[in-house]
């Protein structure tokens, strides 16, 4: 929900005769409140998340599967302009990189351990990654 | 004047400040990133609202979201923390243009100090001591430029103007490589500050790291709290803090104490603010300012009893300052350890769960943090989740406290730099004091290679 959506929405509501107004996209509720309405909670309520886990360690990966060591986010490019460090069918060496895990504003790539081809990437890029989630298949 | 303040911030420093307003009596509204919506101080801050997605660029540096949670949340002023954008210049501009208080001094004093160049200017003026080198842009003809580094004398440092906190500099040791030099320094510094103005300086080899805290009013008073070394650093991050630098003499903090009071008042500064100064030879170099609450602000506290964070809100609020110069004195000695998510020998990053967590306590310690058991480090922001400081009557004092609370203190669930900070407070540099700037790395690489 983007900041022009959410001043169209406050307009809409201020033009019509409505006493509050709710409106859900991506998982993200906003409720908006004429003041002197009511008590609104508060203007951008996120759903609620699941019980948090702790953190396993990660299980042993299934044979063919090549997991992210470390929680952080995914990068399947080494630039935004650039192209890919791999694609699906692509043969790849023992070293070659495959992608970079992004945390704490520290970039650190990911190697592969063999030489085989790459079946399938699991992930997308910029996606959250826990530790241990496989990224991609490697036969 | 201001009842409601908005904490642009996220992590120990939102959560700090949260602390502060409360203290004042002052409502607080926290924002958020979706990244931090579990975060437990939001529940302490009577609203929070998210202001976007966890990238910073779509959230805590969002300025328009910020604004926008600002005015529908009824804040009037706007705090914001360290980091993000509380050295920007036009955020702060835009807040004062939306008839709100940016908590923190003028966009043009943050603009002054964040040009390096026009900065130096300003501190000689107000007789400030700096490094040697020019506080002009440099002149465009390569044999005037061999000029300027030949009368200061090599090394030189070539710095970009729009750089600072260690980044965007270049060593030079002779003339022959100077200009290519000032070439990819211009380079990069467009690339990184938008901003290709380069300076050079005299390098000095074997500093140390030397700081006054300053507190001033919007009416002209402004005061300086003293001095901290902050020496030991990694790839220019801080890692253990303390006040008073040992071993300098009073006096001669004082003199550079009071220069930068007067500089303050002379470019009209409100707020709380860090003067950063090399310190060789027994001589004190300015390099900048940080126009903003530092990071370290609590080893300051913990020696001068003042509640900086209080006082820069109250300032912000236009209150005079009620302390004078002769009221601050620096009792003791305090240290701080920033405890991070990372390895404590590779510093690979640890962001994830925190599953225990046994805080130390008792007499002068004092931990700040947002973080406890069942919580998650966040992979989208800084490594930092805690801050360690103690006071003692003595920095040997100090030191055996540190000891024994970093000794109490666990983390589980998450790698952190706790053992390193335990091997620091045994290294017999660091526990002698006055170590420079590049102890730590050398100790470090002795360390790996042993």
């Amino acid at each position: 929900m983007d900041r022009i959506t959410i001043k169209a929405l406050i307009d809409a509501l201020e033009a019509s005769d409505l006493a509050e107004l709710e409106y859900s996209q991506d998982g993200a509720t906003l409720r908006l409140v004429k003041a002197g309405c009511a008590i609104a909670a508060p203007a951008v309520a996120l759903p609620p998340r699941p019980p948090a886990l702790p953190d396993a360690p990660p299980p042993a990966a299934p044979p063919g599967e090549f997991c992210s060591p470390l929680y952080g986010v995914v990068h399947l490019r080494p630039s935004p302009n650039a192209p890919p460090f791999v694609q699906p069918g692509q043969a790849i060496r023992a070293g070659q990189s495959l992608c970079t895990v992004e945390a704490m504003k520290a970039f650190t790539e990911l190697r592969a351990e063999t030489d085989g081809v790459v079946q399938a990437i699991l992930v997308e890029s910029g996606q959250e990654v826990e530790s241990g989630q496989p990224l991609f298949r490697i036969v | 004047m201001f009842d409601t303040v908005l904490i642009a911030n996220r992590g120990e420093i939102a959560l700090r400040i949260q602390r502060a307003c409360r203290g004042l009596g002052l409502r607080t509204v926290a924002v958020y990133s979706e990244a931090d919506a579990d975060a437990p101080y939001l529940q302490a801050a009577d609203q929070a609202l998210c202001i976007g997605p966890p990238a910073p660029g779509q959230s805590y540096l969002n300025q328009a979201a910020i604004l926008f949670a600002a005015k529908i949340s009824g804040a009037q002023a706007i705090h914001p923390g360290y980091g993000f954008l509380s050295e920007n210049a036009g955020f702060a501009a835009r807040v004062e243009a939306a008839g709100l208080v940016f908590v923190g001094p003028s966009a043009e004093c943050i603009r002054t100090m964040g040009d390096k160049v026009a900065a130096k200017r300003a501190m000689r003026t107000a007789g400030v001591p700096c490094v040697p080198g020019p506080d002009q842009a440099l002149p465009s003809g390569p044999a005037a430029i061999h000029a300027i580094a030949d009368a200061i004398g090599y090394p030189v440092i070539v710095k970009a103007a729009g750089g600072g906190g260690g980044r965007g500099m270049r060593v030079v040791h002779e003339p022959a490589t100077l200009i290519d030099a000032l070439a990819v320094t211009r380079e990069e510094a467009r690339r990184a500050f938008g901003n290709a103005e380069v300076y050079i300086e005299k390098f000095l080899s074997h500093p140390r790291h030397v700081e006054i805290q300053v507190l001033a009013d919007s009416h002209g008073n402004a005061l300086w709290l003293g001095s901290r070394d902050c020496s030991l650093q990694r790839r220019n991050q801080k890692v253990v803090e303390e006040a008073p630098a040992p071993g300098i003499p009073v006096a001669q903090v004082a003199a550079v104490g009071e220069r930068c009071a007067e500089a303050c008042r002379q470019i009209g500064y409100c707020g709380v603010g860090t003067f950063e100064f090399l310190y060789e030879n027994d001589a004190f170099y300015f390099i900048e300012m940080n126009t903003r609450l530092q990071v370290e602000h609590p080893v300051t506290e913990m020696t001068t009893g003042i509640d900086i964070v209080q006082q820069q809100l109250r300032v912000a609020r236009g209150e005079r300052l009620s302390l004078h110069q002769a009221d601050i004195v620096c009792t003791g000695h305090a240290i701080e350890c920033r405890l991070n998510a990372e390895d404590p020998r590779s510093f690979a990053p640890a962001p994830g769960w925190i599953t225990d967590w046994v805080l130390p306590g008792g007499f002068s310690v004092r931990v700040d943090s947002h973080a406890g058991a069942g919580y998650r480090v966040s992979p989208y922001y800084d490594s930092m989740f805690a801050k360690l400081i103690v006071h003692g009557a003595t920095r040997a004092d100090a030191l055996d406290r540190m000891r024994l609370a970093l000794a109490e203190m666990q983390v589980g669930g998450i790698a952190t730099n706790l053992a390193l900070h335990r091997e620091i407070m045994d290294d017999s540099g660091f526990t002698a004091g006055g170590v420079d700037i590049h102890h730590l790395e050398r100790w470090l690489a002795a360390r790996a290679v042993a």
